[in-house]
C-alpha cells in the first residue's frame, strides 16, 4: 500500500519544503532508509501531521515515518498490548494517560541533550522529561451562534435547559471536567480544590440529567447537532474539535464561564525500547521546532507549548496564547494521577446515574 | 430437483457398478474424512483465536487494575466486583432483553420477505435481498445518523405520526427504543438469508398439495412453511441473538448512551479506564450468557425440528 | 417453482423494505447539501463532495485496499469453511458441540476484546507483517459467517441422491461436483457475501492491527469524521451503497447464480 503514503500532495508538499528548517543534507545521513512507526491523532491535527509535518521531515532524514491515526486511549491500548516488543516509536496522546504510561513502564525519559528544541518548551509542558505537549486546547462550552451561553456554569442545571443540553459521555475525558465543575459547584471551591472533592458531588450531577439530552461521545457530530439546532448547549468539549466548524461559518461556537475553563494537552512520548530510538528523537523534536509550532497551532487552532511563536490577532481569537493569557483566562490541568487512580469508581457511578 | 438431471449422464453410464458406491460409502461414511474436514478450520480457530482470547480472559484472573495501572497476581476481585455491584446486572438484564427482543422481531419481519425471496419469482427476490443487504455496507456511524434524522423531535417519524393524528408523538431518539429499530434494521439479513434457503428447500408441491386440499394460507404456512423452516429459523436467531447483544456502538449513538449494553461497558473499560482484566471480566459474563443460550436454544430446537419434520412428512 | 406469493405479503414485503430503505435515503440526500456541516434537509445542491472523495488519494488507497482485504479473507474463509461445514453436517463426530461451540464463539467474544487480544498474541511471535495479520483477524470473524450459511444448505442435502448416483457408477468427484455442488452453492455464495461485507465494514479489529500502510475504509472513515462532520461523509456512504449493487451485479455475472437462486 505505497499508494497511501508516498503520494504526493502537490503544493502540500511544497509548503512543508518550506517549513522545514535548514539543515545540512549529509548531517542526517545517519537516519538514511530508517523506518519507524508513530501513533498520531486523527481529525485536522492528524491531517496536518500526515499530509505536511512527515513529508518535510522524510525528505530531510531520507527515512520514512507510517503514521496511524488513532486516539489517546487506543494508542495507550496499543503501546500496552506490544509491550514485550513494541511496534511503534513514537505516540501521541493526551497527558491524562502519561502517568499511567509511566507506571507501566511504556515510555522513555525524553534524552534532553538530542532535542535541543525543548529549550523554549514551558516547563509545565514538559511532563518531567516523560513526555512534550504538542499543543493546547481549550475545553468549555459549544453552544449554536442564536443561543446566548450563560456566564456561569451553574445556570446549566436550570429547568429552562430541560432537554436541551448534549453532555460529554464517560468514554472521553472532558467528561472528567465535568466532574470537576459539578464539584466547584457544589463546594463554591476553585477547580484546585474541587477536583478532591468529586466523589461527594454525585447527587450534583444527578440533578443535571433531566436538562441531559444524551450523552455524546462523538464531539464533531455533537457540535453538528448543536448546529442544527438539535440542542442548544454541548459540555464540555476541546476547542479543537469546535473551531474548525466555526471557521467554516458553521452555526456554533465556543463559550468559556466565569468559573474558569480547561487545558486539554495533545503531548507526544518516546515509546520504550521502540525501534530506531534516534529517528523517533529526532522526529519529536522536529515536532518542536519554531516553524513546526506555528503552522500546526494555525491549522489546528491550538496553542503551541513552546515560547515565543507569532500569531496574527485574527488567530489568537482563537488560542489561549503565551502561557500569561492561559493563566488569564484561568486554564485549568487536573491532577491526572489522582484522577487516574479514582476514575474507574467515578465512571462505574456516572453509569449507575445515567444509564439504568 | 436440478440436481438428479444434472447426473442423469452417470446414472444411465454404468448402472451396475456397485464400486463406486462402496467407495462413495467408504468416503463419506468414517470419521476420519469428517476429522480431516473439520481439521484446518479447528486449528485455525485454536491458534488465532482461542488462544489470545483465553490469554485475554485468563487476565480476569491474573491481574486487577490499582488506581488505574495494572497489577498482576491471581484475584478473584474483578468477580467480585461484577457480581456485588447492582448496575451490571441490570445492564445484563436489558442486553438479554434488547437481544431477545430484536431476535423476535426480527424473525416477524424476516418470514415475509424470506418468503417473497424463495417464492416471488427472480426480480422480486433480487430486489428484496439487495435491499436488505444494503444497511450492512453503510458504516454504523452514518447509518444511526440516519435514524436519528428520522427519529429525533423534529424528525420524519413525528411529521408522519402528527399528519395522522397523533398530537404529541412519542421522540424515540435517545431511548431503549432506538436501539432496538437499529439493531432489527441492520441485523435483518442474518435472519433472513437462511430463512429464504430453507424455505427455499421446502417443496411447493406440498404447498400446492395442502392449498388443494383447501388448507388456508394461514394453516400452511403454520403447519408446513414454519415447521420445515425451523433450522433456517434457528442459524437466524442465534446469529441475530449474538449480534445484537455484542452490539456497542448503536447503544452509544442512537440510546445516547442512556442504554448500554454489556458490550459498551467493555469498551468502557478498555478504551477509556484501561482496566482489561475488569473488561475481560464483563466479556467473560457475555460470553458466557450467549453461549449458554445459544446451546439450550439449538437443542430444543433440534429437538423439536426431528418430531415436526417427521410429522410433515 | 411457480411464483405464490398473495398480494398481501408483497404489499407487507413493501412497507418493511420502505422502513429498510429509510434511514440509507437520508445520507444520500444529506450528501448533496451545499453546506460545511450535515443538515436534513439538504440546502442547495452540489456534487462536490462527491468530487472530493473520489479526487482523495488517501480515501482512494483505502478503499483499493479494503477490497483487496475482503477479497482475499473471503477466498480463505471459503477454502476453510466449506469443508468444515461438510464435515459438520455429514458426520457424526464425537465433539461436535465443542466444535461448534468453538465456531461460533468469534460472533460472541466482543470484537475489540478479539482485535486487542490478536495484537497482543502477534507482539508476543514478534510479527511485523501487519497485512497477514490482518487477513488473519478478519477470517477469525468471518468464518463463522460461512461456516453457518454453508451448513445450513448442506444439512438439506437429499443423501439419497448422492448414494443413487454413486450405485449408479459415478465416481466421487463427479457425485461432489455434480450432485452436492449445485445444492450447496446457494449457501457458499450468502456466505461468501456475508464474509466480504464483515471484512469490509470492521472497524473494531483493524482498530488495533491495521497501520498506516494498510488502513482500510471503515478505519478512514473514522478519521474523517474526526476532521470534520461535513457532507463528504454521506458521499462516501452513497459510494458505498452504489458499490454494493455493482458487486451483486459482478457476483451474478461471475458466478452465474442469480440471487434468484440462493433459495432455490
Amino acid at each position: 500500500m505505497t499508494v497511501m503514503t508516498r503520494r504526493t500532495f502537490g503544493k502540500l508538499t511544497l509548503g512543508a519544503a518550506g517549513l522545514a528548517a535548514p539543515l545540512v543534507y549529509s548531517r542526517n545521513s545517519w537516519a538514511a532508509g530508517k523506518q519507524i512507526q508513530i501513533g498520531i491523532w486523527g481529525g485536522s491535527q492528524g491531517e496536518f501531521v500526515k499530509k505536511r509535518i512527515i513529508p518535510a521531515f522524510e525528505k530531510d532524514f531520507d527515512c520514512r515515518i507510517v503514521a496511524e491515526e488513532g486516539f489517546t486511549l487506543a494508542n495507550v491500548g496499543k503501546m500496552r498490548a506490544t509491550k514485550d516488543n513494541p511496534k511503534f516509536s513514537v505516540m501521541f496522546i493526551d497527558d491524562v494517560a502519561i502517568p499511567i504510561c509511566k507506571q507501566e513502564g511504556l515510555i522513555a525519559e525524553l534524552p534532553k541533550s538530542d532535542m535541543p528544541a525543548l529549550a523554549n518548551l514551558y516547563p509545565r509542558f514538559g511532563f518531567d522529561g516523560w513526555g512534550s505537549a504538542l499543543a493546547i486546547s481549550v475545553a468549555g462550552l459549544f453552544h449554536n451562534t442564536e443561543v446566548t451561553p450563560p456566564d456561569s456554569y451553574a445556570a446549566l442545571w436550570g429547568p429552562e435547559y430541560a432537554g436541551k443540553l448534549k453532555l460529554v459521555s464517560p468514554k472521553n475525558t472532558p467528561s472528567v471536567f465535568f466532574l470537576i465543575v459539578a464539584a466547584a459547584l457544589k463546594t463554591g471551591k476553585p477547580f484546585a480544590e474541587a477536583q478532591y472533592q468529586i466523589d461527594g458531588a454525585f447527587d450534583k450531577v444527578a440533578e443535571i440529567k433531566a436538562n441531559v439530552q444524551n450523552l455524546f461521545d462523538n464531539g464533531p457530530q455533537a457540535a453538528n447537532e448543536v448546529a442544527q439546532g438539535q440542542a442548544d448547549i454541548g459540555l464540555l468539549e476541546l476547542s479543537k474539535y469546535v473551531y474548525p466548524y466555526t471557521a467554516k461559518g458553521a452555526p456554533v461556537t465556543m463559550s468559556f464561564p466565569k468559573e474558569g475553563s480547561f487545558a486539554g494537552n495533545n503531548c507526544q512520548v518516546l515509546v520504550k525500547n521502540g525501534p530506531n530510538q534516534d529517528l523517533a528523537v529526532a522526529f519529536m523534536n522536529r515536532m518542536l521546532e519554531p516553524a513546526v509550532q506555528k503552522a500546526f497551532s494555525e491549522y489546528a487552532f491550538t496553542a503551541p507549548p513552546v515560547s515565543g511563536i507569532e500569531f496574527s490577532n485574527e488567530t489568537l481569537k482563537y488560542l489561549a496564547y503565551p502561557v500569561e493569557e492561559m493563566d488569564k483566562r484561568g486554564l485549568f490541568t487536573p491532577d491526572w494521577e489522582f484522577i487516574n487512580a479514582n476514575r474507574s469508581a467515578w465512571t462505574e457511578k456516572m453509569n449507575g446515574i445515567f444509564a439504568v | 430437483m436440478p440436481g438428479l438431471e444434472a447426473v442423469n449422464p452417470a446414472l444411465t453410464a454404468a448402472p451396475d457398478d456397485t464400486g463406486m458406491a462402496r467407495l462413495w460409502a467408504a468416503i463419506t461414511g468414517g470419521r476420519l474424512t469428517g476429522y480431516l474436514l473439520v481439521a484446518p478450520t479447528v486449528l485455525f480457530l485454536a491458534v488465532w483465536f482461542l488462544w489470545p482470547v483465553l490469554s485475554m480472559v485468563t487476565l480476569s484472573l491474573t491481574s486487577r487494575s490499582v488506581d488505574g495501572v495494572m497489577v498482576e497476581g491471581f484475584t478473584l476481585e474483578n468477580y467480585v466486583r461484577l457480581f456485588s455491584t447492582d448496575l451490571y446486572f441490570r445492564i445484563l438484564i436489558r442486553t438479554i432483553r434488547i437481544a431477545v427482543l430484536t431476535s423476535l422481531i426480527g424473525a416477524l419481519f424476516a418470514y415475509p420477505l424470506a418468503i417473497a425471496i424463495a417464492r416471488g419469482g427472480p426480480t422480486m427476490a433480487r430486489v428484496v435481498t439487495i435491499t436488505i443487504i444494503a444497511p450492512l455496507l453503510v458504516n454504523v456511524v452514518v447509518r444511526s445518523y440516519g435514524w436519528q434524522t428520522i427519529l429525533n423531535k423534529t424528525g420524519a417519524l413525528a411529521y408522519l405520526l402528527k399528519s395522522v393524528g397523533v398530537a404529541s408523538p412519542p421522540v424515540l431518539l435517545y431511548t431503549e427504543w432506538a436501539v432496538l429499530i437499529a439493531c432489527v434494521h441492520v441485523y435483518l439479513p442474518f435472519m433472513v438469508m437462511p430463512l429464504a434457503s430453507a424455505i427455499g428447500r421446502i417443496d411447493g408441491s406440498v404447498e400446492e398439495a395442502a392449498r388443494v386440499a383447501g388448507a388456508s394460507r394461514l394453516s400452511c404456512f403454520l403447519r408446513i412453511v414454519l415447521p420445515l423452516s425451523l433450522p433456517g429459523l434457528a442459524v437466524g436467531v442465534s446469529l441475530v441473538f449474538s449480534l445484537s447483544a455484542a452490539a456497542y456502538v448503536t447503544p452509544q449513538i442512537l440510546g445516547g448512551n442512556f442504554s448500554p449494553l454489556l458490550g459498551t461497558l467493555i469498551e468502557q473499560q478498555i478504551l477509556t479506564l484501561n482496566d482489561w482484566p475488569f473488561g475481560a471480566a464483563i466479556s467473560t459474563l457475555l460470553i458466557a450468557m450467549v453461549l449458554i443460550t445459544n446451546l439450550v436454544f439449538l437443542k430444543i430446537v433440534n429437538r423439536r425440528f426431528a418430531r415436526w419434520a417427521g410429522g410433515a412428512r | 417453482m411457480t411464483a405464490t406469493v398473495s398480494p398481501w405479503l408483497k404489499a407487507i414485503v413493501g412497507v418493511i423494505l420502505l422502513i429498510v430503505v429509510a434511514p440509507l435515503v437520508v445520507p444520500l440526500l444529506m450528501s448533496i447539501s451545499d453546506t460545511a456541516y450535515i443538515v436534513f434537509p439538504p440546502r442547495g445542491f452540489t456534487l462536490k463532495w462527491y468530487g472530493e472523495v473520489l479526487a482523495n488519494p488517501e480515501a482512494r488507497g483505502s478503499f483499493l485496499f479494503s477490497l483487496e482485504l475482503a477479497a482475499i479473507v473471503t477466498a480463505i474463509s471459503l477454502a476453510l469453511g466449506i469443508p468444515c461445514a461438510a464435515g459438520l453436517t455429514r458426520y457424526r463426530l464425537p465433539g461436535q458441540d465443542a466444535i461448534l461451540g468453538l465456531i461460533l464463539s468469534p460472533l460472541i467474544v466482543p470484537l475489540i476484546v478479539t482485535g486487542v487480544a490478536l495484537l497482543q498474541l502477534f507482539s508476543l511471535l514478534g510479527s511485523r507483517a501487519t497485512f497477514a495479520q490482518l487477513i488473519i483477524g478478519h477470517t477469525v470473524i468471518c468464518l463463522p459467517y460461512v461456516i453457518r450459511s454453508v451448513s445450513a444448505s448442506f444439512v438439506l442435502v437429499d443423501r439419497n441422491l448422492e448414494d443413487a448416483a454413486a450405485i449408479m457408477g459415478a465416481p466421487p468427484h463427479v457425485v461432489a461436483t455434480r450432485v452436492i455442488w449445485p445444492q450447496v452453492r446457494p449457501g457458499i455464495l450468502a456466505g461468501a457475501i456475508f464474509s466480504f461485507i464483515v471484512s469490509f465494514d470492521d472497524y473494531p479489529i483493524s482498530m488495533w492491527l491495521a497501520d498506516g500502510d494498510h488502513f482500510p475504509v471503515p478505519l478512514y472513515l473514522y478519521t474523517v469524521i474526526e476532521r470534520s462532520f461535513d457532507p463528504s461523509i454521506a458521499a462516501i456512504s452513497s459510494l458505498m451503497i452504489l458499490f454494493a449493487l455493482l458487486l451483486v451485479l459482478v457476483i451474478e455475472k461471475v458466478f452465474g447464480i442469480s440471487l434468484a437462486r440462493l433459495a432455490s
